[in-house]
C-alpha cells in the first residue's frame, strides 16, 4: 500500500562558514593528534532545517507544502525523494517516487529537444520499443513546434519547464515530489500541465508539491501542509491553510 | 533477472552513455575532435624520447613504446586521481534529477579518462607493431592489465569522491601529490637506470607495477607475475576499502553538495 510515514524527523545541513572546516590539512591534524589540534573539525556548526516532523500520508492525498523561504520545504521534499537522510527520526516511504526537484540536470544545451530525449529515456528507463510513442508525446505536449530541433540554449525558461516538466511526467510514479517549477511557464501551459498532472494522479497516488501560488495548490490539493520553521504549523485543507499562513504573514 | 541485477546493468548502460554524450561534448567544436588530446601527448612523448633516450643511451625503438604507454595511463591515473574530488559536485544537477544511484557518476567520469586512453593506447598501436618485431601471444596479457587499471581507477575514483564532497581543497592536496609522483614513478624513465641503491623506489611503489602490467608484456614479453600480484593486491583493497567508504559517506553527499 502506497504510504509517506514520517515519525519525529530531523534534518540539519552542515554550515560552510570559511574554508577551514573544510580543510583536509585541518581534518588530518585533528585525527592524527586524536582531536588535540584543530578540535572543532569534527563538531561543524549546523543549521537544523527540520525539527522534530512527524506526518502521515495515504494513497488519494495531494499535499501542498506551504511557508515562507527558508521553513523547511525543500529539505522536506529531497527528504521525501530519498536524496537526503534525517540525523534523527525515521522515514518510511512504500512505492516509487518521481521527483521533480530541479530542471537542468543532463540536458546538453548545445543539442535540440529531440537530441536529448535520446539521453532523457536512458536516463527516466524508458524501453527503447517505447521510443517513438515517447518522443511523440513530448513533443504534443510541449508545443515547441520548430523549437523542439533547435538547441536548448534558445529556448525561454519557460520553454525549459514545459520541456523538463513534460519529458519527467511521461511516465507517472506512485508518489510524485515537485518543487516550485510549474511557476514558470504561461497560463496556456499551466492549464496542459494541469491537465496532464490531473491525468497523473489517476495512476499515482500522493502527491507533494510546494507552491507559492495558492490557485494552483487550491486546483491540484486536497491537502495542505504550513512549515514554519521546519516543523507543521498547520495541516488542513488548502483553503484553511492558505488563509492562515497569509494571516500570519499580514500580522 | 532479479530487480536487483537489472538495476545495476541499467546503471552501467547509463554510465557508459553519459561518458560518451561528455566526450561528444568536450569536443563539439573542433574539426580534429578527440584527437586534439592526442597531438598533445605525442607531443610529450616525442619530446621525451628524443631527450631522455639520448640521456639514458638506450635502445630508442623500445624507449619510445615504454614512454608511449606510460604517460598514456599516467594519464588516465592521474586524471582520476586530481579529478575524483569534484566528480560528485559536477554531477549534482543530474543526481539531483533522476532516480539514479550516485555511483553512476563516479563511472560515468571514470568512463570518460577510460576513454581517452583507449584513443591514445589505439595510437600507440601502429608505433608498437611498427618498433616490436617478435610478438607472441603473451603480449596479450596486457590486455588483463588494462582492465586492471580501469578496475584501481574506479576505485579511486568512489574513495576520493566520497571524501571530496566533504573537503574541498582536497584536489589540490593531490594535484601536488600526483606531480611529485610522476618524478618518482618509472614512467619515462627506466627502473634499471636507478642503479642498484634506489631500486626500492620503483620496486616498491605500487603505481609502477600497474604501468609493467601493460607493458612488462609487450616489450619484455614476458607476464611480469609480481607486477600482477602488487597491482591486482592493491586494486582489491582499494576497491574494497573504497567502495565501503563510498557507501558510509553518501548518507551525507547530498548534504554537502547541494
Amino acid at each position: 500500500m502506497t504510504h509517506i510515514v514520517l515519525e519525529d524527523v530531523h534534518v540539519s545541513y552542515p554550515v560552510k562558514v570559511g574554508g577551514r572546516e573544510r580543510s583536509t590539512m585541518a581534518a588530518l591534524a585533528s585525527t592524527a593528534s586524536f582531536g588535540r589540534i584543530a578540535a572543532d573539525m569534527k563538531s561543524l556548526p549546523r543549521v537544523q532545517a527540520i525539527r522534530g516532523l512527524s506526518f502521515r500520508a495515504e494513497a488519494g492525498d495531494r499535499i501542498a507544502i506551504v511557508g515562507r523561504n527558508g521553513a523547511g520545504k525543500s529539505t522536506l521534499l529531497k527528504t521525501v525523494a530519498g536524496l537526503m537522510n534525517p540525523s534523527q527520526g525515521k522515514v518510511d516511504i512504500e512505492g516509487t517516487v518521481l521527483a521533480l526537484l530541479s530542471l537542468g540536470g543532463g540536458l546538453n544545451t548545445e543539442k535540440s529537444a529531440r537530441q536529448n530525449l535520446r539521453m532523457m529515456a536512458k536516463l527516466l528507463d524508458i524501453p527503447s520499443a517505447e521510443y517513438d510513442d515517447f518522443e511523440n508525446d513530448v513533443y504534443e505536449f510541449t508545443e515547441l513546434a520548430e523549437f523542439f530541433d533547435m538547441p536548448l540554449m534558445t529556448y525561454s525558461s519557460g520553454m525549459l519547464v514545459r520541456f523538463m516538466f513534460g519529458t519527467m511526467t511521461y511516465k507517472s510514479a506512485d508518489i510524485m515530489v515537485i518543487d516550485e517549477i510549474i511557476g514558470a511557464g504561461d497560463a496556456r501551459f499551466f492549464s496542459k500541465a494541469q491537465q496532464r498532472a490531473e491525468a497523473l494522479f489517476k495512476t499515482s497516488k500522493i502527491l507533494l508539491l510546494s507552491s507559492h501560488a495558492a490557485e494552483v495548490t487550491y486546483e491540484l490539493c486536497n491537502r495542505a501542509i504550513w512549515l514554519e520553521n521546519g516543523t507543521i504549523a498547520m495541516d488542513g485543507s488548502p483553503r484553511d491553510v492558505w488563509d492562515a499562513y497569509r494571516a500570519s504573514l499580514a500580522a | 533477472m532479479s530487480r536487483r541485477a537489472t538495476m545495476k546493468l541499467r546503471s552501467w548502460g547509463v554510465s557508459a552513455a553519459l561518458a560518451k554524450q561528455d566526450i561528444f561534448d568536450r569536443f563539439a567544436r573542433t574539426v580534429l575532435g578527440p584527437f586534439w588530446i592526442v597531438i598533445s601527448n605525442a607531443a610529450l612523448v616525442l619530446g621525451i624520447t628524443v631527450v631522455f633516450g639520448a640521456l639514458f643511451q638506450t635502445d630508442i625503438k623500445t624507449y619510445v613504446v615504454y614512454v608511449a604507454l606510460g604517460i598514456a595511463i599516467w594519464t588516465f591515473m592521474s586524471a582520476v586521481i586530481t579529478q575524483a574530488s569534484k566528480y560528485l559536485e559536477s554531477g549534482k544537477a543530474l543526481l539531483f534529477t533522476f532516480d539514479l544511484p550516485w555511483m553512476v557518476q563516479i563511472a560515468r567520469s571514470v568512463f570518460v579518462e577510460a576513454i581517452v586512453l583507449f584513443i591514445h593506447l589505439l595510437v600507440a598501436l601502429p608505433v608498437i607493431l611498427l618498433t616490436q618485431d617478435d610478438m607472441g601471444l603473451v603480449t596479450l596479457v596486457s590486455f588483463l592489465g588494462i582492465a586492471l587499471i580501469l578496475a584501481f581507477g574506479f576505485s579511486m575514483g568512489l574513495l576520493i569522491s566520497a571524501y571530496g564532497a566533504r573537503y574541498s581543497d582536497l584536489s589540490y592536496a593531490l594535484d601536488s601529490v600526483m606531480l611529485f609522483l610522476f618524478l618518482f614513478t618509472p614512467v619515462f624513465w627506466t627502473a634499471e637506470s636507478l642503479g642498484e641503491t634506489r631500486r626500492g623506489f620503483a620496486e616498491y611503489n605500487p603505481l609502477y607495477h600497474f604501468l609493467e602490467t601493460v607493458r612488462g608484456p609487450i616489450l619484455d614479453q614476458a607476464v611480469p607475475w609480481t607486477s600482477f600480484a602488487v597491482a591486482g593486491g592493491s586494486t582489491l583493497l582499494l576497491f574494497t576499502v573504497g567502495y565501503f567508504i563510498f557507501k558510509r559517506r553518501s548518507r551525507e553527499f547530498a548534504l554537502w553538495i547541494q
